[in-house]
């Protein structure tokens, strides 16, 4: 009697922790689309990719991968995140590194401006988390960024992520995606994370003279020791490391922006400092030859043909200053080359379209139609 | 410190532990020093007014003590006349012993909670006559539970007053007395004869205790955390931006918040009375199926009874039996002769203090105060019309005592109090108006709005399942039949599997984590 007593607890717990471990793998994924851009990035075949561009929404408004593999046959990916938060930086370059061992990796710098209280915008912290296998650096990222209070939901996120079941929607999306990342064997990534627009901001007065500048702002203590901790970590990486910091425009009235710029000269002077590249792309030297109109859209980010400017700009740059060039399997180059035919017709598609459209990997059939 | 939070749950999970494993003896001193730990950690400087309160009700307790043993002890042997004046003079002495009880906790009461609706009514009142000043912002921090404490603090120095009980001799016994962990946010409201034997004495390990305390907390975990919060959501939506939805979403909401805040109050009492029964004590109970009343006196003896109890033992009785009331029942004799008004005019009397009061108590606004007025209203014309009624019923021929009428006195009773739960919860009186205007003059029956509020059809599907529950049990419990022994006696496998789903649902469907905003206890707040 006693034994059937403790076999249907057991029993019952069992069914229990099945149940809550099924929705928990399954509510984890969200439709967001800098979740899925993460997501993505893991479904590409390992060892495939020769440069990485990692850090906030510049990567991926700036840099157009399929292109560059048209004219500079070099694979990437932009593994960027809209407001990235600085404390997720080097996981991702770990696990860039990991997964992928490319020849060069791009780091931009915006994220390192942004305010001390990081977990007051959990969301990219989030997504990222969210969407990265379980493995060491994961959880040393916890131990190491996420406040004691807040680590439950994180090795635990049933815990934030069971109020999806009640939403008929958002469960329906999380079981998609499922699907599409864990029983799917070939989901296609198409724009390889970019996000492409063709809006066109008119009212931009684009690049600031740093030499202008009189006032120049340390950034935070936090961000200071978030980027010391990178550039440690690049200065022992074999991985080339390239610090950049992506043209923007800047509209008029956008106060967020006119004071990001007071930080850029500090940050590129700690890099500097440590023997690292920083490149600049905000100075009226103007290297990208990127001009003021048609370029940009209202959120200061490049359009799709201040994009293209800048991906040719940019690549020609690369490939002349770093050793990425590789030849890579037949399957690879077959796989890049139907992805980068497709990748143009959704921007030719995105071109032609006079409505204003905002492309990426999540919403390519609303362009397609 | 919510008691529903891991931190609550850890803290408690080290009182139980220790209560059971060090011996008897030390099992009052555990309860004091985590109440008064868990006091320490929810209200911080808040442990300085419960101390004086212990402290004066300590002092003034015994000294009313010795003047009942000095009355007691007047002797016999003296003249009649002389035993009378000294019983007097004693009498006198521990009239003010007990008043200035009451003046000490009451004032500090008032002058924490209370003291800027005073100051601010005031200044509202001398800028009706062009004064033009803006009222100063006074605001204390409130100690948790004063509302609880300061009237289980009168009702121990009363019932000492009244003879019922002998002073505690030992302050830190009184102390715990007042400040017992369980009951210190929510109640319910215990006098000390209802719990200082079971506070003070030793409690073995018992395992049914422990079984029956944790079906307690899970079934009320269960009526918080799936349904009450969630029902929240739409209440909150709705009550605070109540001029962009109209028609049935305010009626849905209006009725959502009776069942949030039934579900929530009763679902704490729930907890606090299984994490006492877990450790050997019984709290009086709170909630007996009150949307089974048939008038509004029944609901408010079905519903928050220990306050109920309080406010007719210690208001409603000090009132009726006063001096003052007692000579105006005599000249109301003298000025009519009808006996239906020589009995209930004094009690009415009697009954709005205890009305004003009870509004009062809820909250630092005039709006409890008109709430308490709203139910001392409907009893009122209850009673005066009581005898229209019964010529009228008597007349129709109608069966007062049959099933059909039960239950339309059941919904009228639930339409009341609805609407008073209405009053309690509506930011201010004229957004309550403004909202059954709405209700009925805009009425639309399109319940998307309350869709879009923050919750999903299947929320609302939920709620319905929990309602339904919460209705099973209060069937079963209308019947005579306690749920929780009803559970007990249930085959193991059926047992476990009822705990189980209670279990699933909270895990899965409970509010909880940073996804969702989880709702203080609303009485936790007065």
């Amino acid at each position: 009697m006693k034994f059937k007593k403790i076999f249907l607890v057991i029993i019952l717990s069992i069914a229990l922790a099945v149940g809550t471990y099924a929705v928990s793998i399954i509510t984890i994924y969200d439709g967001n689309k800098n979740q899925q851009r993460i997501q993505d990035f893991y479904t590409i075949p390992e060892n495939t990719l020769d440069v990485v561009f990692v850090g906030s929404s510049s990567v991926h408004t700036c840099f157009y991968p399929t292109l560059a593999w048209k004219h500079y046959g070099f694979t990437s990916y932009c593994l960027g995140m809209d407001r990235c938060s600085y404390v997720t930086i080097l996981p991702m370059v770990k696990e860039a590194i990991r997964t992928q061992h490319p020849k060069l990796i791009v780091i931009d710098i915006d994220e390192f401006t942004l305010s001390e209280n990081y977990m007051d915008n959990e969301h990219p912290i989030l997504y990222w988390y969210d969407s990265v296998p379980h493995n060491n650096t994961k959880l040393d990222f916890v131990k190491e960024a996420i406040p004691a209070k807040s680590r439950p939901y994180y090795y635990l996120p049933f815990i934030r992520t069971h109020s999806k079941i009640s939403d008929n929607n958002q469960i329906k999306e999380s079981i998609s995606l499922f699907k599409r990342y864990k029983l799917d064997n070939d989901p296609s990534v198409y724009l390889k994370g970019a996000e492409l627009s063709n809006i066109i901001e008119q009212d931009v007065q684009y690049l600031i003279d740093y030499n202008k500048i009189t006032e120049r702002k340390k950034i935070n203590k936090t961000a200071e020791k978030y980027l010391n901790q990178l550039i440690d970590y690049c200065k022992d990486c074999d991985t080339p490391i390239l610090f950049i910091d992506y043209p923007k425009g800047r509209i008029a009235n956008d106060t967020e922006y006119y004071e990001k710029v007071y930080y850029i000269p500090e940050i590129q002077r700690i890099i500097e400092n440590n023997g690292l590249f920083f490149l600049n792309y905000n100075t009226l030297n103007n290297p990208a030859k990127i001009t003021i109109y048609d370029f940009f859209k209202p959120d200061a980010h490049l359009n799709v043909y201040g994009c293209e400017k800048f991906t040719t700009y940019f690549s020609d740059y690369i490939v002349n200053n770093y050793d990425i060039i590789s030849s890579h399997s037949e399957e690879t180059v077959k796989q890049w080359n139907s992805d980068s035919d497709f990748a143009d017709s959704i921007i030719n598609n995105l071109k032609n379209n006079k409505k204003d459209f905002v492309i990426n990997e999540s919403n390519i059939s609303d362009i397609m139609q | 410190m919510s008691y529903v939070s891991i931190e609550f749950l850890l803290f408690f999970a080290a009182v139980f532990i220790l209560y059971y494993i060090l011996p008897g003896k030390f099992q009052k001193y555990i309860l004091l020093l985590s109440s008064l730990s868990f006091f320490v950690i929810s209200s911080k400087t808040g442990v300085v007014f419960v101390s004086v309160t212990t402290i004066s009700i300590y002092l003034l307790g015994i000294l009313i003590d010795k003047f009942n043993c000095r009355i007691k002890n007047i002797s016999k042997e003296l003249p009649k006349e002389e035993r009378k004046q000294l019983k007097n003079t004693i009498q006198k002495k521990k009239k003010l012993a007990v008043l200035s009880a009451c003046v000490i906790n009451i004032g500090i009461l008032l002058v924490l909670k209370y003291s800027g609706l005073f100051v601010t009514s005031f200044y509202n009142i001398i800028n009706l006559f062009g004064v033009g000043k803006t009222a100063p912002t006074i605001k204390f921090l409130l100690p948790i539970g004063i509302s609880y404490y300061t009237l289980m603090a009168i009702s121990y120095i009363v019932d000492i007053y009244r003879s019922r009980i002998s002073a505690d001799k030992n302050f830190f016994q009184l102390l715990l007395y007042l400040t017992f962990f369980p009951y210190i946010v929510e109640g319910p409201i215990s006098t000390y004869s209802q719990v200082s034997k079971q506070l003070f004495e030793e409690h073995n390990f018992d395992k049914t205790n422990i079984i029956l305390g944790l079906q307690s907390i899970l079934w009320g975990l269960f009526k918080k955390m799936v349904v009450a919060d969630r029902a929240a959501i739409v209440v909150n939506e709705i009550f605070d931006n109540n001029k962009e939805y109209a028609g049935i979403s305010v009626i849905i909401a209006v009725l959502l918040y009776t069942i949030q805040i039934y579900a929530e109050f009763s679902g704490c009492i729930n907890i606090v009375s299984g994490i006492s029964k877990m450790l050997g004590i019984d709290l009086p109970e709170n909630f007996r199926q009150p949307f089974f009343s048939k008038s509004i006196q029944e609901f408010w003896r079905r519903w928050h009874i220990t306050l109920g109890a309080w406010l007719k033992e210690y208001i409603f009785y000090s009132v009726s039996f006063s001096k003052g009331m007692k000579s105006f029942s005599k000249s109301l004799k003298k000025h009519t002769e009808n006996k239906f008004l020589q009995a209930s005019i004094p009690m009415l009397i009697s009954m709005m203090s205890v009305w004003l009061i009870m509004g009062f108590w809820h909250g630092a606004s005039w709006k409890y105060v008109v709430y308490g007025l709203y139910y001392y209203l409907i009893i009122t014309l209850g009673v005066l019309f009581e005898p229209i009624f019964d010529c009228l019923f008597k007349k129709s021929r109608i069966n007062r005592d049959g099933k059909i009428f039960g239950m339309v006195q059941i919904l009228r009773t639930d339409f009341i109090v609805t609407v008073g739960l209405m009053m309690f919860r509506a930011n201010t009186l004229s957004d309550m108006f403004s909202m059954l205007v709405s209700a009925i003059k805009n009425f639309n029956l399109s319940i998307g709005p309350c869709i879009d509020a923050g919750v999903t059809l299947i929320d609302f599907g939920l709620i319905l399942v929990g309602v339904a529950i919460m209705f099973l049990v209060s069937i079963i419990e209308q019947k005579g039949r306690n749920i929780s022994e009803v559970v007990l006696s249930l085959s193991y496998g059926k047992r476990y599997l009822i705990y189980f789903i209670l279990i699933a649902f909270i895990l899965f469907f409970g509010i909880y984590g940073p996804s969702y905003t989880m709702q203080p206890f609303v009485y936790g707040q007065f």
